[in-house]
């Protein structure tokens, strides 16, 4: 026997179950080669070392933890009665609750709550939903002076262009009460109702407020007012106020700005006047 | 299968619950010993056993009953046993940086040592090889039950087998477990 040939010879009796050192073939090249018998050796001891690994036993209530186990499973299985479902099958399902709710949030959802407070350009769009059909007719026109009463608003692209420009410059005082001699109301403060003005602007104003999203454009160049008083400019000034505040155009207002004409804040400037001069 | 074996599964398939500790004491220890050497942590073998026993137990009416009990279930095992060692290889657990050193003392140059380094030696195989080795060697299944259990052809499961013991054999010799050894075959022979 060569020492390949025993090599190969030893592995069939490994494979056979059989030791080593039962195979006499074996053991008679062993003497003959001192590698060979080495690796006979080896291979002796492997045997012995197999033969005296400790297996550890499971814990005493190894059986019944089993068994109380299957019953769980079997327990928590039987009252559902549907099919368990795979990883991405939960996944998907995950998925299309969620566009199934966006879906009926657009739907569902008032129309006059879909505004979001835009930041930047875009905002223009809803005010031209708002505005109606006549604002649609003033942004026809271009960028033509801006007169009054006239909100022409309607591009509805997302850049900051002339139209943004002219609604940043749209005046936010209730001028028509400085025209006349009365005491200057501050428009946030006369949309909010917090100061005391007079009874035929409080209630145009409010009137305003709350169908704001409903009212045409002629409706708000006639709103009818005292006698007295100018019956566009008080109104539409305290709509735009609104819409300023709500579309945030141009970034969020400085606080410490004077949003009206205030005889202890530093006068604001005066477009119309500005306008006039020009 | 073996006579007694079969009423034992039809009453499991009834859902008698003595008839299936019944069956979980008669494997428990081929099934717990393939996941301790599989494993080599009492607990997490253990884990691993109860997982085999129960995703047996619940497609026990999948078992073709011309076919042997054992290597069904140790298959499943070893595939639990598998599945273990890849959730360990993904979240590494603190392991032990500690190997035993050989003690050279003739107390301890008797069979515990020696197990202990087959053991250690075993621990360094690669899983398939393994789970192959201690198929046939522990379990005392065949070439063709151990390929049938590891879904491999029989001549990869004696490659893995033979490939093994070298690995071991190489272990015990880089270990000089036989430094103090007799040579009983030379004394055998000559004698």
């Amino acid at each position: 026997m060569k020492c390949n040939e025993f090599e190969r010879r030893l592995q069939r009796e490994l494979d056979r179950g059989r030791e080593p050192r039962d195979s006499a073939a074996l053991a008679r090249h062993a003497l003959r080669c001192g590698s060979c018998a080495r690796t006979l050796q080896l291979y002796d001891a492997l045997w012995d070392g197999i033969d005296m690994l400790e297996v550890p036993e499971p814990s005493a209530d190894f059986s019944r933890r089993t068994v109380q186990a299957v019953v769980a499973a079997a327990a928590a299985d039987a009252p559902s009665g549907r099919a368990s479902l795979s990883p991405w099958q939960m996944r998907l399902a995950a998925v299309i609750a969620v566009m199934a709710a966006a879906i009926l949030i657009v739907v569902f959802l008032p129309p006059w709550n879909r505004v979001a407070p835009p930041r930047g350009g875009g905002s223009a769009e809803t005010v031209a939903a708002r505005s109606g059909d006549a604002s649609r007719g003033d942004a026809s026109r271009g960028n033509g002076p801006l007169r009054s009463g006239a909100l022409s608003i309607v591009d509805a692209s997302p850049r900051k262009d002339s139209t943004t420009e002219k609604l940043e410059k749209l005046p936010t005082t209730l001028d028509s009460a400085t025209a006349d001699g009365a005491r200057p109301v501050d428009a946030d403060a006369a949309a909010s109702g917090t100061v005391s003005m007079p009874p035929a602007y409080r209630d145009v104003i409010h009137g305003l407020t709350a169908r704001l999203s409903d009212v045409p454009l002629e409706e708000i160049k006639n709103a009818g007012v005292a006698e007295g008083l100018r019956p566009l400019t008080s109104p539409f000034s305290a709509a735009i106020s609104l819409l300023r505040k709500t579309l945030a155009v141009g970034g969020e207002p400085k606080p410490d700005a004077p949003q009206a004409h205030s005889p202890e804040r530093e006068p604001q400037r005066d477009f119309f006047r500005e306008r006039n001069v020009a | 299968m073996s006579d007694d074996l079969r009423p034992l599964v039809d009453r499991c398939l009834a859902g008698e619950q003595r008839a299936m500790i019944a069956l979980v004491d008669r494997y428990r220890g081929q099934v717990f010993g393939l996941c301790y050497r599989m494993l080599g942590h009492r607990q997490d073998a253990e884990d691993a056993a109860q997982e085999a026993f129960v995703r047996v137990l619940r497609t026990l009416h999948r078992w073709d009953r011309e076919r042997p009990f054992e290597p069904w279930l140790l298959a499943i095992a070893g595939n639990r046993c598998r599945t273990a060692l890849a959730k360990r290889s993904r979240r590494p657990a603190v392991q032990s940086l500690t190997e035993p050193i050989r003690d050279p003392s003739p107390a301890a140059s008797g069979g515990n040592y020696l197990a202990e380094e087959v053991a250690l030696g075993l621990k360094r195989l690669r899983p398939e090889y393994r789970q192959a080795f201690v198929l046939l060697h522990e379990n005392e299944l065949s070439y063709a039950e151990i390929a049938r259990a590891m879904r491999c052809p029989v001549g990869t499961i004696k490659t893995w087998v033979h490939r093994a013991r070298r690995s071991l054999v190489g272990h015990l010799r880089r270990r000089g477990v036989l430094e103090d050894r007799p040579i009983p075959l030379r004394q055998s022979a000559a004698g």
